[in-house]
């Protein structure tokens, strides 16, 4: 089922309010999950609202990126509420709310997933620099409207927005449209001049749009090639990166460089939407060692660095939840160091995740790959490598 | 303390063999590896007590370390090994229906295979992370693998992380 969501000479971002506010007054959800400026400056959070009123903070589609919203879904799922919460997510945090689902960290019941065409991402250090170029208008002081952004993302993909180019984890993004949700808003290839197309893609989907009563929509033309030509952009975009990543980390001299600066904080922990353990272990007095052992240390090649441990950390982060990377490069976002830990982590990611053929978030009944086997299975990696091996 | 003297000897050795200037072959009977082998209690483990009850012998590059089951051993462990110097890491324990938790050498399987996935891309090699199945009788089959396991990493030479420390 298809609806349409007409523009009339709104601004994207009206009209998506105004579509927000319309879900609350007409009870389709009891609150929205959806990004909005929290003290009226340019930091963009997910807030969740009740009151319509409160909509005209808010950013639908924009460039700021501070928070993956789907550790927030979970927090707002983990058990029944007994109300109903639309969440208005990008493809990255639909993916990591599933992937939560799947650990029971999060529930789908009682959540509706709007999810939306990408408009991509700044990185922290060009947003400040996009906010500040742009002189505060319509949207309210602080914020600059982002509906040239809007335009010339969906319009012009591929192309530099507003002079701007987006997060590295944003370009080499496998699916920048929504996969895995209840209701995919559709922008790329729209005519965003007559309005936005909306589709059901599961059951629940069609009984919220069908109360909507909204005008039937058809998927936008030449929606399809526009999709493909993205996708092999990122593609190359990724493979780019691959070999930088390669170039700067390939050896454990090289890994040293790359995480040189690194300071221990474990920001890049924190923020991942799947990271999803309750206590890290690199929290525990596992790592609180012993004096002796610093030295002992210290003794074997000569020099210890501290804080220690900050590749160790690294590597068990990756084998973790490597597998559950869903590439939105928050890691990157959070870093003090300025090191593009998402690079790193997105390039390992992707290769170890068609290892085990999975795709994060993709599909609900898919189990995470270290929770399941095969009696037969990865055969070439027992033994030896020799013929007398079983 | 004649052992700990033969420890120290052994140690110089190594130091001597690591000393070498770089971009020349290592020698490999001049390279003693580290090896840290985990070993599951009910099979493995049990295999390498009947080879030295069989006074078979292998080489003393192996360190073992025994856990109840190789389910247990969670990729940081591996990855700590390596970190700390070994030259190569051996999960090894019951054939695939023969775990005495039923699974978890199925799930051991797939941390190798994951971190076959990460630990090459920073140049540890694929061939000195090995996953093998050893039962409780195989003492034999113990002893020959360890053989050739040490045979294989001296020829590699070490691991990067010995000769480096990683931060
Ligand atoms: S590792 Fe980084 S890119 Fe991957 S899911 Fe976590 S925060 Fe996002
Ligand atoms: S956020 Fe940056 S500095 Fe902090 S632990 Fe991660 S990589 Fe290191
Ligand atoms: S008990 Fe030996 S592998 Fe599980």
């Amino acid at each position: 089922m298809m609806s349409f969501l007409p523009t009339k000479d709104r601004t994207i971002t009206q009209t998506l309010q105004d579509f927000l506010a319309q879900v609350l007054e007409t009870k389709a959800a009891d609150a929205v999950l959806v990004p909005s400026r929290v003290t009226g400056d340019a930091a963009v959070k997910p807030c969740l609202i009740c009151h319509p009123d409160q909509l005209h903070h808010t950013v639908p589609l924009g460039p700021g990126f501070f928070v993956n919203a789907g550790t927030m879904v979970s927090r707002l799922s983990w058990k029944l509420s007994g109300k109903k919460t639309a969440v208005w997510l990008r493809p990255c945090e639909i993916k990591a709310f599933v992937e939560l689902t799947k650990l029971k960290q999060g529930d789908r019941d009682e959540v509706i997933i709007l999810g939306m065409d990408c408009p991509m991402a700044l990185s922290r250090k060009d947003y400040d620099t996009w906010v500040q170029s742009r002189s505060p208008a319509e949207v309210g002081p602080g914020l600059p409207d982002p509906e040239e952004w809007i335009r010339n993302r969906y319009e012009h993909p591929g192309k530099p927005i507003d002079g701007f180019t987006p997060a590295r984890a944003c370009q080499v993004c496998e699916t920048p449209y929504p996969v895995n949700a209840d209701v995919s808003v559709q922008l790329f290839g729209a005519d965003l001049d007559q309005g936005i197309v909306l589709q059901a893609d599961t059951r629940k989907g069609e009984d919220f749009l069908e109360g909507l009563h909204l005008p039937p929509g058809k998927k936008p033309e030449g929606r399809n090639t526009l999709m493909a030509d993205i996708q092999a952009l990122h593609e190359k975009a990724f493979q780019k990166m691959e070999t930088e990543i390669q170039d700067q980390t390939g050896t454990m001299d090289k890994l040293n460089h790359f995480f040189s600066a690194c300071i221990n904080c474990h920001n890049c922990r924190s923020v991942c939407p799947v990271c999803y353990c309750r206590e890290c272990v690199f929290n525990t007095d596992v790592f609180v060692h012993p004096p002796f052992q610093y030295l002992q240390w210290a003794d074997k090649w000569g020099r210890v660095s501290m804080p220690f441990d900050t590749i160790f950390f690294h590597l068990t982060r990756m084998a973790h939840m490597g597998l559950t990377c869903v590439g939105c490069g928050q890691c990157t976002r959070a870093c003090p160091a300025n090191i593009p830990v998402a690079d790193l982590f997105i390039t390992v990611a992707r290769k170890a995740q068609a290892a085990f053929d999975y795709k994060p978030g993709a599909d609900d009944a898919e189990p995470l790959p270290l929770s399941v086997f095969q009696e037969k299975e990865f055969a070439d990696i027992v033994g030896m490598g020799g013929s007398h091996d079983t | 303390m004649p052992e700990a003297q033969a420890v120290r000897d052994k140690d110089a050795r190594q130091k001597n063999a690591l000393q070498q200037p770089a971009g020349q072959p290592i020698v490999p009977d001049a390279f003693e590896p580290v090896a840290i082998a985990f070993v599951c209690n009910w099979c493995t483990y049990t295999a390498a007590d009947l080879a030295g009850t069989s006074r078979l012998t292998y080489p003393d590059n192996v360190r073992l370390v025994r856990v109840m089951c190789t389910g247990m051993v969670d990729t940081q462990y591996v990855i700590k090994a390596f970190l700390e110097g070994a030259d190569a890491v051996l999960v090894s324990g019951c054939h695939p229906g023969d775990c005495h938790y039923i699974n978890g050498n199925y799930k051991a399987r797939r941390r190798i295979k994951l971190l076959k996935q990460i630990l090459p891309r920073f140049g540890i090699e694929t061939q000195r992370l090995r996953l093998t199945w050893i039962g409780a009788s195989d003492g034999i089959e113990f002893a020959r693998t360890m053989i050739r396991f040490v045979d294989e990493i001296k020829q590699m030479g070490p691991c990067q992380t010995r000769l480096q420390s990683v931060i």
